[in-house]
């Protein structure tokens, strides 16, 4: 205690004063760099060419947002433990990255990365990250290092590999693999088959239906006898992160927008923290002038714009993430089958390193596949996943490369060579629009990776990838514009097969309003992003009101009667059918109910238990099993209602917002330095998409033209000194919906500054 | 009273000074040196330590609160459980505060155990 309150040494050096300009010197760099942070700030950086830029990016995200960047890389590295003693959660989750094998992906990037031209874009992230670090006196740690009592150490590329895993782990790293293969067991075959179908009818898919696909390829059906079917029961391990990110973007062509060139927005969707995932920049270069978002941590910006493009990315979500089951030789567990032969497993020590106790040492098993993920009741799974085991040598330089794009085809042949996460790559130029699936996608046979693989027999890998200019995109659609929300990329027709965890009302949704206006501007792109209304309740409400509309009038049926479907922040509707809607599906398949606790399983997508409901009423999975009637939709739709009544009838508020208050945790979960609860609207469905602890993490919206017209926002603060005034200070915007001015200033004298700072270059 | 004043402004400088270049425990080492060689009486004994560090480890903190609004002695209050920043300035100076005085008691004590 005395180390963290001692005035001299500890928290209170982190008090933000009256801030000091500063001159620095580096050999690294080439040209001076100046740099100014202004009202918000947001750091502008002025250097001479790219490298310095990425120096600069290095050297203030460091600055600012160190323990987030350290956190992250640990998270997956299995490196908690080191800092965060004696604690069994924290030894637990290590040991989760060391079965996903994440160090060994580590240093299969790293290598590949070292191939590229353009290493060096992690090169100079990390020189400048560590020309901070090295700067830090015991006294300016972080007040995060001080309250847990440890210190930083240097910054190198291989954490910037780490939170680029971080990141896919996220993104990409979810499969279904188990989940379907214990519904296959538990369900009836028809009644899963059915349910748990890919839905190639989508409606609104992102490539627009009708778009031709010029080339060709005929899937077969994936054998399966090459599945290993049979349930998998829980381990201490989840083969998935909790998964709840989800996306939108859009662009507008000039002819559909008041200002006649094309409007780009986009609000990308992730657990929120505090600080903020992402840090906002501005870069200049005599070759580029670029504003926009950074993961800190890595180079380059993810989304953003500069004088020609704007830029966005949504997540894609197809699964390219699969568990093979092993069949060894003999109990000694040291060989394996595989095809006409027998294979060795190769054994990996890993050290994880922890506080205050001997290290502990995890033996991970190595087959032709990947590491065994999974042991239990003598099933071994090994995980393949294509982050692991793909990548290209200039894929660190995406990011980097957005910024200098000049038009759309250059914004195209800049993102190429991109693996993974996938994202939905979204670009305006000044009379272009357009949309790429891009990332690196296994050439799947139709059915493939639905269920764990039989791990003996080498034809159930993949083979192939589909190539670049095979990758669902549409530019310049007729339609007008361009568009995706975490929906299916494509129809049935895109000639490969993906399959994937897909959303279908927030994509429904956007296109509808974007086709329902001729002439849009930003402050209409603006209301679409703050849009709270809520398609699964317009398509199940009207149905279960009328199935109920006999029952006497009471106070839920006349509230739920005359809403709008939409998730404004008093609505009390909207909590009655979030809970009525939950009851239903958790009534419907109360089939789950033995299994929940000991294994996987995941209700069907709700379009699907839509279709369900509307076209099949007496289907049997309606009926409960532990009854004597058999039930049907309706006997489901009124029961879930009264479990609805009694459920909700000791809340004091049925106000949406205090029902489901939003919280900003710290991105470490330390207690005070949150938001506490925030009361709001919007909904998981809506495209404002907002859910307790997972929203909107930055909205922007950009119009095109001679001069930029752009606007951002996003919920935390420059600065991850939780003293700082910076530190959250746009929450109250974002909440409120507000956007702030986002500015691309050539001249750095007319930046009303809050601070100055150069780097010049000592050599 | 003089000796008093001027005992405590020099043992305040020297723990003030020494804060800058040795752990936060140093203060607990110079008070009970101080009690131990100096001190003349046990009263003099707590309380000249116990403002002598009070001084440095509240007010110091309190410039420093000056200077950011507080809002640091905010954040510490949250983070320790909700308590409002002038509740932690005071308890930042009255715990170490305590602490030196006891410490430099211990002094005084021992030095006239023999």
């Amino acid at each position: 205690m005395g180390k963290i309150l001692n005035p001299h040494q500890g928290f209170w050096q982190n008090a933000e004063r009256k801030f000091v300009d500063q001159e620095l010197e580096s050999e690294l760099i080439t040209d001076d760099i100046q740099i100014v942070y202004d009202e918000r700030y947001v750091p502008h950086i002025y250097a001479q060419n790219m490298e310095d830029a990425l120096f600069a990016q290095g050297y203030l995200e460091a600055q600012n947002r160190l323990f987030q960047m350290d956190l992250m890389a640990r998270s997956v590295s299995g490196n908690l433990s080191e800092v965060i003693g004696k604690n069994p959660a924290v030894l637990k989750k290590d040991i989760e990255s060391i079965r996903k094998g994440h160090r060994t992906t580590a240093a299969f990037l790293q290598e590949t990365f070292q191939k590229g031209e353009n290493t060096s874009v992690l090169d100079k992230y990390t020189q400048g990250a560590n020309h901070f670090i090295k700067s830090l006196d015991k006294k300016d740690y972080p007040f995060e290092y001080k309250l847990m009592d440890f210190s930083p150490t240097l910054w190198s590329t291989e954490k910037s590999i780490y939170v680029l895993i971080s990141m896919a782990d996220l993104l990409c790293g979810r499969a279904d693999d188990f989940e379907h293969n214990n519904l296959k067991e538990i369900l009836d075959e028809e009644v899963f088959t059915y349910l748990y179908a890919d839905n190639f009818d989508i409606k609104e898919p992102i490539v627009p239906r009708g778009t031709p696909f010029n080339f060709d390829k005929k899937s077969d059906h994936f054998d399966p006898s090459m599945n290993s079917y049979g349930k998998i029961y829980k381990t201490d391990f989840s083969p998935n992160r909790i998964f709840g990110a989800g996306s939108n973007n859009w662009a507008i062509s000039g002819e559909k927008s008041k200002t006649g060139k094309p409007i780009l927005a986009n609000d990308p969707h992730l657990g929120l923290s505090l600080p903020s995932i992402w840090y906002e920049l501005e870069m200049h270069t005599p070759e580029f002038h670029a504003h926009g978002v950074s993961v800190p941590g890595l180079a380059g910006m993810m989304i953003g714009f500069n004088d020609d493009v704007a830029w966005g990315m949504t997540n894609v979500s197809h699964d390219i993430k699969d568990f093979f089951r092993i069949t060894y030789t003999d109990e000694s567990k040291t060989k394996y089958f595989y095809g006409d032969g027998v294979k060795e497993i190769t054994k990996k020590q890993e050290t994880i390193k922890r506080r205050g106790e001997e290290d502990y040492v995890e033996q991970v098993a190595y087959t032709e596949w990947g590491p065994i993920m999974y042991s239990k009741d003598s099933i071994d799974l090994a995980m393949h996943w294509l982050r692991s085991n793909y990548a290209k040598k200039d894929e660190p330089s995406v990011y980097v490369n957005c910024m200098k794009s000049t038009s759309y085809d250059d914004f195209i042949h800049n993102t190429s060579g991109y693996v993974a996460p996938a994202q939905n790559f979204i670009c305006a130029d000044k009379s272009n629009i357009g949309i790429r699936v891009n990332g690196t996608f296994a050439a799947k046979e139709i059915g493939d990776g639905k269920f764990i693989k039989d791990g003996s027999i080498p034809a159930a890998g993949w083979s192939d990838y589909i190539s670049e200019d095979q990758l669902p995109h549409s530019k310049n659609p007729e339609r007008g514009f361009v568009s995706s929300a975490n929906q299916r990329s494509t129809t049935g027709e895109y000639p490969y097969y993906f399959n994937g965890t897909f959303a279908t009302y927030r994509g429904e949704r956007i296109n509808a309003l974007l086709s329902a206006e001729d002439k849009l501007d930003v402050s209409s792109l603006k209301n679409m992003q703050l849009d709270n209304f809520n398609i699964r309740a317009r398509d199940f409400l009207p149905m279960f009101l009328e199935v109920i509309k006999h029952y006497e009038d009471e106070e839920y049926k006349s509230i739920l009667k005359d809403w709008d479907y939409t998730y404004t922040e008093d609505t009390e509707a909207g909590t009655i059918f979030y809970v009525w809607y939950s009851n239903y599906r958790k009534m419907i398949f109360d089939e789950f109910s033995p299994y929940h606790q000991e294994m996987y399983l995941k209700y069907p997508f709700d379009w699907k238990i839509f279709e369900l409901s509307t076209q099949y009423p007496d289907h049997i999975i309606f009926d409960n099993a532990s009854t004597n009637k058999l039930e049907n939709r309706d006997d489901i739709i009124k029961e879930s209602f009264v479990k609805t009544y009694e459920d909700l009838k000791t809340e004091s508020d049925l106000a949406w917002s205090a029902y489901r208050p939003l919280y900003i945790d710290h991105v470490a979960k330390i207690s005070g330095l949150g938001s506490g609860a925030i009361q709001l609207g919007g909904s998981g469905e809506s495209i404002n998409a907002m859910r307790s602890r997972f929203g909107p993490s930055w909205r922007m919206v950009v119009a095109l033209g001679e001069e930029i017209d752009a606007y951002g926002v996003y919920p935390g603060g420059q600065s991850g000194n939780p003293s700082s005034k910076y530190y959250k200070d746009m929450l109250e915007s974002w909440v409120e919906g507000d956007y702030y001015k986002l500015k691309l200033e050539k001249d750095p004298n007319k930046i009303s500054a809050s601070r100055n700072l150069k780097i010049k270059s000592g050599r | 009273m003089k000796s008093f004043l001027l005992d405590m402004v020099k043992l305040c400088l020297a723990v003030f000074l020494g804060l800058f270049f040795f752990p936060w425990y140093f203060l607990v080492v110079l008070t009970l040196i101080y009690g131990a060689l100096r001190a003349l009486s046990w009263k003099a004994a707590f309380f000249i330590p116990f403002l002598a560090v009070f001084l440095v480890w509240a007010v110091y903190p309190l410039v420093i609160s000056l200077q950011d609004d507080f809002r640091m002695a905010n954040v510490i209050g949250d983070v320790f459980g909700g308590l409002p920043a002038f509740a932690i300035l005071l308890v930042n100076g009255l715990v170490f505060g305590f602490l030196g005085g006891m410490a430099s008691l211990s002094g005084y004590f021992i030095r006239n155990l023999f």
